[in-house]
């Protein structure tokens, strides 16, 4: 019988990927090093054609997508959103983001968009995956967003959110109580 | 130092299996073939339980499995969930079925005519013990045709609906991507229609005849006509990426139309690949009850679908074999406890019996 | 876009086993059900090969987690030499080359049926629990639909119906394994038959937890430092077993969550329920150089120093 052993290069790049994603979201607020890829590596551990996905604002890399199978929707229809919110008015747009049914919650959006941590607009967080409460300090999100994150989640309706700095990432879900310092 | 033999269970297990293998002796291509030409029906029931249209792998996983059906769908499942999905085929309409067999209980004749083809139902079924003792049964030759039964035909329900019988309902234009397929998404009720009539192609055989059963006897108030029952083979087309569309080949698939005569004239459908009658007779009958908004409990959506999945079904059945013992001790604990105190409460109060459902309330 | 994009060089069977669009399908899964703790995520759970019912719905979370590096402990019943405990990490090797192991603290995932190790996990290890059934609310509401409406609207009152009519009539809570339990505050989950001795090891656990029901093709997750409440009434404390002062006959242990073997002489033995955990104990006895990690109850009671 032939069993594969080994993973292919694909099989451990997805696999390390998904495995920092799942801990960043396990615990968020706490910063994990994806080996490599970025936003496309992301992606790639994700996404296929049983998804939909909308991309704001680069062309190229929706194009990239749309070669995993995936169906490019509009942002109130996609699954999984990457984006860039760095403006008040770039924020506004994403108040239409999926939050799910009560029924199934998690046909909810996770969205996608770069920011730079260590730096920048202080967030207290609490909720589950944190032990009593985490500071993080994080730039790039215009601070708008956290109050239209505030007014989204209606728990355990919401969207779950990655913010992005290269290899490096940070999850918060829709179950973390943010407070903006 | 007993407490260390911890390799016990893996020595005791692959030795159990071994002795099961080895009353099987060994799987050659010959017998698996033996198989495949052997027992078509019993493949073709496997293939539609497995959702997997391959009958060499169908005879050999039956060889593996020394003949136990559960275990051979699962052996076939476990497979197919393992190959990409690498094409859609185009839709299948029943003009374009060749059709092997066609009857309707419904019409003494239908456009296109009944046509028998292959089937036993008006066969005395004597043993041919003979055989046992060196003799041979060779079946009669078959006498063709004056005019052989055009390849394919006609659908009756266009009839019907032509005829104002039965409602026509306007078909959905799905893109092939947006399909819902349960073995990539799961079940969720409201059942999608296509994700009704797929659980039901893939469906245990004997689980969907014993609830089918159940209805047609009259737990529910379908009372069931054939309005059309199919053999057929049908074309596997699939588009080129150039946009060509081409014939990978055929699949046995058997369908069946029941219709309600009680009020108005509904349809229930069912088709799976190979063919097998009972199946998909008694699945179209639960298609229909199904959709009653009275349904029978027996045969509502969720009952049907989650009780007939041969898989999930035979797989928890026979798990009652694992030990259990820590949430046996874990009862057993409560039980104790409650009996300790049940008789301490007793000695002190001298009371003998429980609490009424009133007291038990009051309290 | 062409055929030979989506296709690859054939080969009989992935690594892991799945093929990568199961993996994706189950990536995707366990994110959403770590974002919602406790909320059952459904997922199209793919035949594997073991039947269903027989940890289908652990094995696929574990095989989506699988890299040549992990360290794999599986248990039925706290025993590592269960027979279908072998079976499964017998697959983990085969399919994932992996590296197995006994030592709770040595594995980077434990899959588990009906127990949690004695041991601590810790924040880099991930507890993969098989479930046979993931809907508490079967015993009130056998419709899963309805079940799953019950839910968006935490609507438990029958559940603590059904508690407080087991008070009343044996002047306790006869709930056994699979204690319902309230997850962050909000969904009311089955923790999966694990004992009661074990569901407080839940609460504000250092490690990420998964359960996952193959046959029934939901999954949940309870993450790291996430409340976990059994429910309980005010005035009625939640009760493990009455284990604290059972003595493992081979370890000389006590304090854990025992077996219980009737003897031939109508009396009882007891026996640790989890066996590597006995076999380090006895192992230190002798001498060995044996790391006992750090246990959740000590002296038979639970030490919960956390909110």
């Amino acid at each position: 019988m032939t069993l594969s052993l080994l993973p292919t290069a694909d099989d451990s790049r997805t696999n390390a990927t998904f495995e920092e994603m799942m801990w960043a979201l396990s615990r968020p607020g706490i910063v994990r090093t994806l080996p490599a890829g970025g936003l496309a590596a992301m992606a790639e551990s994700l996404i296929d054609r049983e998804c939909s996905f909308h991309v704001e604002d680069d062309v190229e890399f929706e194009h990239a997508l749309k070669r995993s199978g995936a169906r490019a929707v509009s942002l109130s229809e996609a699954e999984y959103v990457f984006t860039v919110i760095d403006t008040e008015e770039k924020v506004s747009r994403h108040a239409v983001l999926r939050t799910g049914t009560l029924a199934y919650p998690d046909e909810a959006a996770t969205l996608f968009a770069p920011a730079r941590f260590g730096f920048g607009q202080g967030l207290r967080l609490t909720g589950p995956g944190i032990k009593d409460s985490l500071t993080i300090a994080v730039d790039g999100i215009d601070p708008s967003f956290w109050q239209m994150r505030e007014r989204a989640i209606r728990y355990p309706l919401g969207f779950d959110v990655y913010l992005v700095d290269g290899d490096d990432v940070i999850g918060l879900p829709r179950s973390t109580k943010i407070e903006v310092l | 130092m007993a407490y260390v033999a911890t390799r016990g269970g893996e020595h005791a297990i692959e030795q159990a299996e071994r002795l099961f293998r080895s009353d099987l002796g060994t799987i050659t291509r010959d017998r698996v073939e033996t198989v495949r030409d052997n027992f078509p029906y019993l493949v073709d029931r496997l293939m539609g339980e497995a959702s997997l249209y391959e009958p060499d792998l169908a005879a050999l996983a039956l060889a593996q499995a020394g003949g136990d059906l559960y275990e051979a769908v699962l052996l076939l499942r476990a497979y197919r969930t393992t190959q990409p999905r690498i094409a859609i085929a185009e839709p299948v309409t029943q003009p374009d079925l060749f059709t092997v067999r066609r009857v309707s209980a419904a019409f003494k004749d239908i456009p296109g005519g009944q046509i028998l083809g292959p089937t036993l139902d008006y066969s005395h079924r004597l043993l041919q013990v003979h055989v046992l003792m060196g003799e041979d049964y060779t079946p009669e030759p078959v006498i063709p045709a004056a005019e052989p039964a055009p390849a394919t035909q006609p659908s009756l329900t266009d009839w019907q609906k032509a005829q104002g019988l039965i409602a026509d309902h306007p078909v959905e234009t799905v893109s092939p991507e947006k399909i819902p397929d349960l073995t990539r998404e799961p079940l969720l009720f409201p059942a999608p229609r296509a994700h009704k009539l797929q659980s039901l192609a893939r469906a245990d055989t004997g689980g969907t005849l014993a609830l089918g059963y159940s209805t047609m006897r009259g737990y529910g108030d379908v009372h069931p006509t054939v309005n059309e029952l199919r053999l057929g083979e049908a074309p596997v087309r699939l588009r080129h990426p150039r946009g060509t569309v081409f014939s990978a080949g055929r699949v046995r698939v058997s369908q069946a139309e029941i219709i309600s005569k009680s009020k108005s004239l509904e349809l229930g459908f069912s088709a799976t690949f190979g063919w097998n009658e009972v199946k998909v007779i008694a699945a179209a009958a639960l298609d229909l009850a199904s959709t009653r908004p009275d349904a029978h409990p027996a045969s509502t959506e969720e009952f049907v679908l989650y009780h007939t999945e041969p898989v999930e079904s035979s797989g928890f059945c026979i798990h009652f074999k694992l030990p259990h013992y820590v949430t046996f001790q874990s009862a057993l604990d409560a039980i104790r406890d409650a009996k300790a105190n049940g008789n301490a409460a007793t000695a002190a109060t001298g009371a003998k019996k429980l609490p009424t459902k009133e007291q038990e309330v009051a309290l | 876009m062409k055929l030979q994009e989506l296709t690859k060089p054939w080969a009989a069977f992935n690594y892991g086993f799945l093929d990568e669009s199961a993996k994706r399908e189950l990536r995707r899964r366990i994110l959403k059900a770590i974002a919602i703790p406790g909320c059952q995520v459904p997922y199209a759970s793919r035949e594997v090969p073991m039947a269903r019912g027989w940890g289908t719905g652990g094995l696929q979370v574990t095989l989506t987690l699988l890299k040549p590096a992990s360290v794999v402990k599986v248990i039925d019943q706290g025993a590592d030499d269960s027979v279908n405990a072998s079976s499964i990490r017998k697959f983990f090797g085969r399919v994932g080359g992996v590296v197995e192991t006994e030592d709770t603290g040595k594995a980077t995932i434990v899959q588990s049926r009906h127990r949690i190790p004695e041991e601590k996990l810790r924040e880099d290890q991930v507890l993969v629990l098989q479930v046979p059934n993931p809907e508490p609310l079967r015993p009130v509401q056998p419709d899963i639909s309805i079940a799953r409406d019950m839910h968006g609207d935490a609507d438990y009152g029958q559940l603590w119906l059904v508690l407080y009519e087991q008070l009343v009539k044996s002047g306790r809570i006869m709930q056994g394994a699979e204690y319902p339990s309230l997850v962050n505050g909000r969904y009311v989950i089955t923790p999966s038959p694990i004992p009661r001795w074990d569901v407080p090891k839940l609460n504000q656990a250092d490690h990420l937890t998964i359960l996952s029901a193959g046959r029934e093709k939901r999954l949940y997750a309870v993450p790291p430092y996430t409340k976990v409440e059994p429910l309980v009434f005010d005035d009625v404390p939640y009760r493990v077993e009455d284990h604290h002062d059972k003595t493992c006959y081979r370890s000389n242990v006590t304090g854990y969550f025992v077996n219980e073997l009737p003897q031939e002489d109508g009396s009882s033995a007891y026996e640790l329920s989890d066996s590597h955990f006995g076999i380090k104990h006895i192992r230190k006895a002798e001498g060995e150089p044996v790391e006992i990690g750090d246990t959740w109850y000590k002296n038979g009671r639970m030490t919960d120093d956390r909110a």
